[in-house]
């Protein structure tokens, strides 16, 4: 196994680009998400679509990168602590999307459907995501020898397989409130629709970004953290040491 | 502009930010706890060593 680097900080000039970026984007989302036009169907809550289905794909996407990175930690060959780190650093961010999927879901559905929450398939799957992850979290941080937690860790990281899967398909496995796919309901070639295509992909550009940046942060302030700890170990060793040193001289 | 609109644009933007926020509180903090250790180190020779950062 071999150590991860510790930066000195977690900024970089790469990070300031990427970070600038994913704030112009997000604002041209707002921007353009906030000027739709009134739907026929959902009036002006359909303007909810350039944030909702980007943050909600995001999350996917931090899951994805949780698994792999959990996986080339548990594969022999590929055994590095920074896999540990960044899948940990993925999946808090991811959780951070997860709340917001629900959140910008339930404020959508109070004025569509009439309530906040339902008890519908794709939901409830989000909801039952959203805590596997935060039981992953807590596992994260659960004291115990290090190389033993980060191997546990990413073996339970593997449950968000099926759990993402089954929540990306629960639309079509179970008759749902939930609206299906929301780019396969869109059809480029009407004015109306291309309006909100491009809402919902500057969105997926944005939501993508602001993954990156939080992520990339997230995993050096976590290599910070794990180097604090060591170096605190460290230190309470040598005061221990010192202790002794000192009894010992007594006479 | 619709109510339930902005609460769900301005529930994104405010928990990102906050987010974000915490992020560079806690990494100042570290930074602070760290820094003698994280200053560049370099051997007699000048080479760079373990300790410094890319």
């Amino acid at each position: 196994m071999t150590t991860t680097e510790t930066p000195a900080g977690i900024g970089s000039r790469g990070s300031f680009f990427l970070g600038v970026l994913a704030a112009l984007t997000l604002a041209t989302t707002v921007v353009l998400g906030l000027s739709l036009p009134l739907s026929t169907e959902q009036g002006p809550y359909s303007r909810m679509i350039a944030i909702h289905p980007p943050i909600a794909t995001t999350e996917y996407v931090a899951y994805a990168v949780t698994v792999l990175a959990s996986a080339l930690y548990l594969w022999p060959r590929t055994r590095q602590r920074r896999w540990d780190l960044l899948a940990g650093a993925s999946a808090e961010v991811g959780a951070v999307f997860t709340a917001l999927t629900l959140a910008t879901g339930s404020i959508w559905g109070r004025p569509t459907w009439g309530v906040w929450w339902v008890w519908d398939a794709r939901l409830t799957s989000t909801a039952i995501l959203f805590f596997l992850v935060l039981g992953y979290l807590a596992l994260r941080r659960v004291p115990m020898e290090l190389s033993r937690r980060s191997t546990i860790s990413a073996v339970a990281a593997l449950i968000l397989v099926p759990a993402v899967v089954v929540d990306h398909y629960a639309v079509t496995w179970w008759r749902t409130l939930h609206q299906g796919a929301s780019l396969a309901q869109l059809s480029p070639g009407k004015s109306l629709d291309g309006a909100f295509i491009a809402a919902m992909l500057v969105g997926f550009v944005a939501m993508g970004l602001v993954y990156a940046w939080l992520t990339l942060h997230r995993f050096r302030l976590a290599v910070l953290e794990e180097r604090a700890d060591i170096e605190g170990l460290d230190i309470a060793l040598e005061e221990r040491r010192a202790e002794g040193l000192e009894l010992a001289a007594r006479p | 502009m619709n109510g339930y609109v902005s609460l769900g644009y301005g529930v994104t933007l405010a928990t990102l930010a906050v987010y974000t926020l915490r992020l560079m509180a806690r990494s100042r903090a570290l930074s602070k706890v760290l820094a003698p250790e994280l200053a560049p180190r370099t051997t007699n020779s000048g080479a760079k060593t373990e300790g410094e950062a890319p």
